[in-house]
């Protein structure tokens, strides 16, 4: 290359001749310029002067700086001499090149250069100083909020330097005025702290307090709720005011992500003193709870519901978040006055019955079955409504409580052999089914729906029952009727019942045909069958109603109930099956009598058999 | 001995022609002392250009420019330079008032002012561009 031959010749002049020829080159915005006199100027061997690329630093190419941090070191070193005894235009190359090349490392000297008697080098040297602080800020910013590790080690590799340089940034911040040295001083917590109490607030209302105090009210990080809270437990009492008067100013939800940020990663012995504090110094921020993001709100919740604070005081700031557009910050916020026995509690959850969000209403109403079971389908009769169907499915089972387990535990008490009828038709219903009875309730109008729940209801069976029911049968339209007998069993109404066979047995003839139009209503003969266990009543006339129940709306399961009884080792029992068989009537059951003779061989079994064969003909 | 006497010989040669000389102004001009201040004169005057001629050749500006100039041979020898070209160079050089014409060997910027308001010839600046800078 021509250039390249020119400074073979070059190299070997007298270094006076050589030097204007180098320099020259440096000028030339060309790498193959440039590159042959660079590597002139810095071989030992050769002119040996890198104070002169030094000195034309400005119009190296990025190629020739690239290669100029290789050397990195020596350079600096020929920067830092250069600006302790070199004219003002290589002082001013010298802070160039450090606050280009260099980092944080060259903070320090760089802010030496904010002292520079020259005016240009002391804006020079504060735009450098912005550049690198700058950078540093970037990085703790994006090792703080997105746990970047290539930040995280910038941070942890610099922060000695940054430190140490921060402190004299900070102390010539009148003349450089870079806010950035006061935000690396809030985001680097406690790191800095010594910084912000010893230059920062050491005058109060300086231009440098104000700032700090401008930047605080900036700052969305956990660190500067770091240092707030430092200011307020440490040191003299006007740090105290500084940290109470920033927090008091501060009502936006991003200091309320900040807060529960640090409270969230706090260790334990100092998240104890601070649960000590016997006020809410950030108590502004509820303000915007609304606003707040979840995980934040709940862990703001956690912390004021274990803090020393007035019981008035704390009730009132969880309260606040009540106002949360997030139902899951409700629901914890109610959870917690819960856990608190706060005494209004069940007043707060009948007002989130109305909350938008079925969430809240669905929490809301398991905590009022909870606290107020005698008053919850008051409460929640409302709801039974809702589009939302675990929640209308709680509601109905809370307000209802329909369970194959009641229609059992109704017959639990009695004799031996009602309890075995009762088994046997409970083992042929599922919960599906008693859901699905749950479901139609949910589904009749509003005046048939409170009528179904306050059947389901423990109401006074001779003063309110018998007259509802004696209401339903008599009304042809509702549709409720034909849920009639389900209500009564799956809430183990075992008098209604009763009083349904009662009506059978010895009502008029309009009585009992309303009871078998309700009986013919029964769209499924599982429930037909629930009238078995009163074939074992004592009441003849019951039991004779019950048969003509069973046998006409509840055959098809009667016929698979009862024969294998008759086969039980139990000789009451079986014994029992087949006076229910002989009872009911049905249609085969001789045959199943008869055939069940010819292969019976205990000797009472056989003669209720016949007895019952025998009165059938 | 006969060495001495070679040597004083033209001496004694210059020395008659001198007398002549001032025997002929003495007779053109008629008075001895105005022959002599005549002949005073002319020797300052010689002494004179003397001094101007040393002056010219040993001076730093002229130590400095000779330098210079050797530099540029150096140069131009170094990159094969054809006469034309160095010619062309030389006058860039001058129409930039360069002291330093080697300078135009590293500062492309210079050549390139040169040969955009110098008036040479496109043709042969480019292939001058192309020997130097490519």
């Amino acid at each position: 290359m021509p250039v390249q031959t020119t400074f073979q010749a070059v190299a070997g002049w007298p270094s006076a001749a050589a030097l204007p020829y180098c320099e020259a080159a440096l000028a030339e915005h060309h790498l193959e310029i440039q590159a042959p006199a660079y590597d002139i100027l810095v071989a030992p061997h050769l002119l040996n002067r890198p104070d002169l690329i030094v000195l034309h630093f400005d119009t190296l190419v990025p190629e020739i700086r690239e290669r100029l941090i290789q050397m990195g070191p020596v350079f600096f070193e020929v920067a830092r001499k250069l600006i302790r005894a070199g004219s003002e235009t290589a002082r001013r190359a010298a802070f160039d090149l450090l606050g280009e090349m260099s980092g944080v490392e060259s903070l320090k000297v760089l802010a030496g250069g904010l002292e520079d008697p020259s005016t240009l080098i002391r804006d020079r040297a504060a735009r450098h100083i912005e550049k690198i602080a700058l950078n540093y800020h970037y990085h703790l910013l994006n090792w703080q909020a997105r746990k970047d590790p290539a930040s995280r080690e910038f941070v942890a590799r610099h922060k000695g330097p940054m430190m140490e340089a921060l402190e004299g940034l900070l102390r010539t911040w009148h003349f450089h005025g870079k806010d950035v040295a006061i935000s690396v001083a809030i985001e680097s917590g406690g790191d800095a702290y010594k910084h912000i109490t010893g230059v920062v607030l050491n005058r109060q209302d300086s231009p440098l307090w104000k700032a700090f105090i401008k930047a605080m009210q900036a700052a969305h990080s956990a660190a500067m709720v770091d240092v707030l809270f430092r200011l307020y437990f440490e040191g003299p009492s006007k740090y105290r005011d500084v940290a109470v008067t920033i927090m008091h100013l501060r009502k936006d939800p991003e200091f309320a992500v900040a807060l529960a940020e640090f409270l969230w990663k706090l260790p334990p012995d100092r998240l104890k003193i601070l649960r000590g504090l016997k006020e809410l110094p950030f108590k502004g921020v509820l303000e915007a709870s609304a606003d707040i993001p979840a995980a934040s709100a709940i862990v703001l919740i956690d912390y004021i519901a274990g803090a020393e604070l007035a019981g008035k005081e704390r009730d009132l700031a969880i309260k606040a978040f009540l106002n949360s557009s997030h139902p899951e910050v409700k629901i914890h916020a109610l959870k917690t006055f819960k856990r608190l026995n706060y005494p209004y509690i069940a007043e707060l959850s009948r007002g989130c019955l109305v909350d938008p969000s079925d969430e809240v209403k669905f929490a809301a109403a398991e905590l009022i079955v909870e606290l107020v079971p005698t008053q919850k389908g008051k409460f929640l009769m409302g709801l039974l409504d809702s589009p939302h169907e675990p929640l209308r499915r709680f509601v109905m089972r809370h307000i209802a409580h329909l369970s194959v387990g009641r229609y059992l535990a109704a017959f639990a008490d009695r004799d031996t052999t009602m309890r075995l009828f009762a088994d046997q038709v409970g083992k042929r219903i599922d919960e599906a089914t008693v859901e699905q009875v749950g479901e139609e309730i949910v589904r009749l109008e509003p005046i048939q729906r409170m009528r179904a729940l306050r059947i389901c209801d423990e109401i006074d069976v001779e003063r309110e029952l018998k007259p509802l029911i004696r209401q339903v049968l008599s009304d042809e339209q509702s549709a409720l009727r034909p849920l009639l007998v389900q209500l009564l069993a799956f809430t183990g109404n075992r008098e209604g019942l009763r009083h349904l066979l009662d009506l059978l047995a010895g009502g008029d003839l309009e009585t009992k045909t309303l009871v078998i139009e309700a009986l013919q209503e029964i769209h499924d003969m599982r429930f037909g069958a629930m009238f078995l266990p009163f074939l074992a009543d004592p009441d003849a006339p019951i039991r004779r109603a019950a048969a003509q129940a069973v046998s006409t709306f509840g055959q098809a399961e009667a016929r698979l109930i009862l024969p294998p009884l008759i086969a039980m080792r139990d000789e009451r029992l079986a014994v029992a099956a087949v006076n229910a068989l002989g009872l009911t009537k049905m249609e085969g059951a001789r045959e199943t009598l008869n055939s069940r003779l010819a292969v019976e061989s205990r000797p009472v079994v056989q003669q209720a058999i016949r007895e019952v064969v025998g009165q059938w003909s | 001995m006969v060495l001495n006497e070679a040597a004083a010989s033209p001496l004694r040669q210059a020395s008659e022609t001198l007398r002549q000389l001032h025997q002929r102004l003495v007779d053109n001009v008629g008075s001895e002392g105005v022959a002599q201040a005549i002949e005073g004169g002319v020797a300052l005057f010689v002494v004179l250009l003397i001094l101007i001629y040393l002056r010219g050749r040993f001076s730093k500006g002229a130590r400095r420019r000779r330098a210079a100039g050797r530099r540029f041979r150096e140069l131009a020898r170094a990159n094969a330079l054809p006469a034309g070209d160095r010619l062309l160079l030389l006058a860039m050089a001058r129409h930039l008032d360069l002291d330093e014409p080697g300078l135009l060997f590293v500062r492309r910027s210079y050549f390139e002012e040169a040969a955009e308001k110098g008036n040479f010839k496109p043709e042969r600046v480019d292939v001058l561009r192309r020997e130097l800078f490519s």
